[in-house]
């Protein structure tokens, strides 16, 4: 497993850049990155033949691997402790990768929606989580979140229903919001930003989970294990809403901050997902599924095939395919239920903007 | 509230400095300008019972401004914090914190004259956007560099007022932008009305402020502030957060509906608030909002006298 952010002295450590390139066009040229073209080239002139070149391309994501489980969960009910019990399991997580751990939980908690609990991670599964982690002694488990589009954590948290979880479960809570900050290079410059200002909960953690609400999202395609990572940029620097990870482009900051943080696992809660104009407007769709697994484009792709989107219409899992992880699905070993057997379209809404991530496809196939 | 009440928050915020001259994000945290500059606030709009806690909080109030002249940077401008310099979406709370202290004067124009200087980007996409805003009306950003949201630019507004520049083009383009910002159901959230068509939910925090900044220019029977008096009328019982509950309450009181039972709410409020960590801001929005001058203390109650003044040619 990659070593986290939250691992100590983290900022000095590079970022796993095994450049390899995405399946279609080229990243960043504006900033010195690689292209296809120069790909090409490289590899025509290491192997000789252009056919090497052609093979290296197509097998961007060549070295990569990763699992991923998903699991059919038809409730929020107290099975779940149980479901991810196997799934993680299934994954090679236990006892003894977090006994003695201190453990940080990254929900998805957008904004306050008493009358849309489809916005946020449902307080339920947190719960199962830091339940299970407990389980398998894991030294301590905080939930901490730097919510995007209100200021006043404690509202959302009261709104949200998490509130309560926390408290009847005595769960601590961190404001990324308003942690201490500290600053790292952004190595992997798909922004422009040349520092990264991430709080300070994430040097403190040993095993960070990123746990979305799987929901379409109405600049990004989705949002899922990747975009939910937003949460952790601390408004004090970024804003509400961090407008300047939306100046330097969402798709792009996505993988620079996937790449600066690292979680050790992904836990998408897809049991009622949303669909629509998402991530905050769009109706409740119940996918009755939670998918895990320790590589976020990986976890990341697999939903988005569950949501019935290619993941290679999705711009930042694109750029992300052989960078931070595989993509392809014969790349990602699929462990508990087919993906066939659980997979539902989530609609997106009938305007031209959406047609880049699904074609014309827009409303859901005939 | 009562006068016992007021005495143990103003003993507990200042049990939350310690140990340096200014008030962290958690208790006994290395100081931040905004919770500094709110606890400030807080102390200076609310009587303690007279006796220690009256004269230690006057003291406070005091250190708190001083050292954030200190956090002022050479172009007026205050950051985060000593360590973070930028963003700078922290001025309009030093203008607000100095004009209740007394004295910075001449910090307090300065920091006005760089909020002035300052707006949110208001560049628009040659093709059509999807929001229902015009983004081209200045405001203030939280980050330089990026568009105008809801807060901070009430905040501006907020300050401004407070300075004596109700009247200033800047100051009413801060109030045109809100109007424009406001959501058609009723009040504000952090600045998005519509997306794609469908109308965004409000939130207390952000509709407070924005009935706060636009208190007194604006007809009281007129839509926009019924209707976010409205939707703060329905969703503040049903809420114990301090910082909705804050600037929801003041707003209600600006405009002559603050509930009856307001001041119970806050009682409440302060025993959950204490569980979250950063509880220092969350006592000093209670303390805010319990605070018999806090309305002037914002500049939405005029009390020309006691605030910084800055002429037009200053700025």
């Amino acid at each position: 497993m990659e070593p986290s952010i939250a691992s100590g002295g983290a900022s000095n450590r590079p970022v796993p850049l095994e450049f390899a390139g995405p399946r279609q066009g080229s990243i960043d040229t504006a900033r010195g990155r690689l292209t296809r073209r120069d790909l090409l080239v490289g590899a025509g002139s290491l192997f000789g033949v252009a056919g090497a070149g052609k093979w290296f391309w197509d097998d961007a994501e060549h070295f990569r691997r990763a699992s991923v489980f998903v699991a059919r969960v038809e409730t929020y009910g107290p099975e779940l402790v149980d479901i991810l019990h196997r799934g993680l399991t299934e994954l090679g997580l236990g006892r003894s990768a977090l006994r003695g751990k201190s453990v940080l939980l990254k929900p998805n908690l957008v904004e306050p929606a008493v009358d849309a609990p489809h916005v946020n991670t449902h307080p339920a599964l947190v719960r199962a989580v830091v339940e299970l982690f407990h389980r398998w002694d894991a030294r301590d488990v905080v939930v901490a979140e730097g919510q995007g589009h209100c200021r006043d954590t404690a509202f959302v948290l009261e709104q949200s229903g998490l509130e309560r979880v926390l408290d009847e479960d005595h769960i601590s809570f961190v404001d990324l919001n308003y942690d201490d900050v500290f600053s790292i290079d952004n190595r992997l410059r798909f922004t422009a930003l040349s520092k990264l200002y991430l709080p300070q909960a994430l040097r403190r953690a040993d095993f960070i989970v990123s746990l979305p609400k799987m929901k379409t999202h109405h600049w990004a395609g989705v949002t899922l294990s990747m975009k939910n990572l937003f949460g952790v940029m601390p408004g004090v620097c970024y804003g509400w809403p961090k407008n300047v990870l939306h100046h330097a482009g969402i798709g792009r900051s996505i993988l620079d901050i996937t790449a600066a943080v690292r979680p050790h696992l992904a836990i998408v809660d897809g049991v009622i997902g949303m669909e629509g104009d998402g991530p905050i407007m769009g109706q409740a769709k119940p996918a009755h599924v939670v998918a895990l697994g320790v590589n976020l484009p990986a976890v990341d792709a697999t939903c988005a095939r569950l949501m019935g989107f290619d993941p290679f219409r999705i711009d930042y899992l694109r750029n992300a395919s052989g960078v931070l992880g595989p993509i392809q699905e014969r790349h990602i070993e699929q462990r508990g239920e087919a993906l066939s057997s659980v997979a539902q379209f989530f609609a997106l809404p009938d305007h031209p903007h959406f047609k880049q991530f699904r074609g014309t496809q827009s409303m859901a196939p005939s | 509230m009562h006068d016992s009440w007021i005495t143990r928050r103003h003993r507990e915020l200042l049990s939350l400095r310690q140990p340096g001259p200014g008030w962290g994000n958690r208790p006994g945290g290395q100081p931040y300008v905004e919770p500094t500059a709110l606890a400030a606030l807080a102390l200076a709009a609310s009587d303690p019972e007279p006796g220690n806690a009256a004269r230690q909080s006057r003291a406070a109030v005091a250190t708190a401004a001083r050292w954030l002249v200190d956090m002022q940077q050479s172009d007026g401008a205050l950051g985060i914090s000593a360590d973070l310099t930028k963003p700078r979406w922290t001025t309009p709370l030093a203008i607000l914190a100095w004009s209740a202290a007394g004295g910075a004067a001449e910090h307090g124009r300065k920091a006005v004259a760089w909020l002035l200087s300052q707006r949110g980007d208001t560049g628009v996409p040659a093709e059509a956007t999807p929001y229902g805003h015009d983004a081209r009306i200045p405001g203030w950003p939280w980050v330089e560099g990026t568009h105008s949201w809801l807060e901070p630019t009430a905040m501006a507004v907020l300050a401004l007022r407070r300075a004596g520049l109700s009247h200033d083009e800047r100051t009413l383009d801060g109030m045109r932008l809100i109007r424009d910002r406001a959501i058609r159901t009723g009040g504000w959230n952090y600045g998005n009305s519509t997306v794609f068509g469908s109308d965004l939910r409000p939130q207390p925090a952000p509709t407070g402020l924005a009935l706060l900044a636009l208190a007194g220019a604006e007809e009281s029977d007129s839509l926009l502030i019924e209707r976010g008096c409205d939707y703060l009328e329905q969703i503040l019982p049903t809420t114990r957060a301090p910082l909705s509950l804050c600037f929801g309450t003041l707003a209600l009181t600006a405009w002559g509906r603050r509930p009856h039972e307001a001041d119970d709410c806050l009682i409440e409020a302060h025993s959950s608030a204490a569980r979250r960590s950063n509880s220092v801001s969350q006592l000093a929005y209670l303390l805010l909002a319990a605070g018999s001058r806090t309305l002037t203390l914002l500049g939405v109650v005029d009390d020309s006298h006691s605030a910084p003044q800055v002429k037009k040619s200053d700025s």
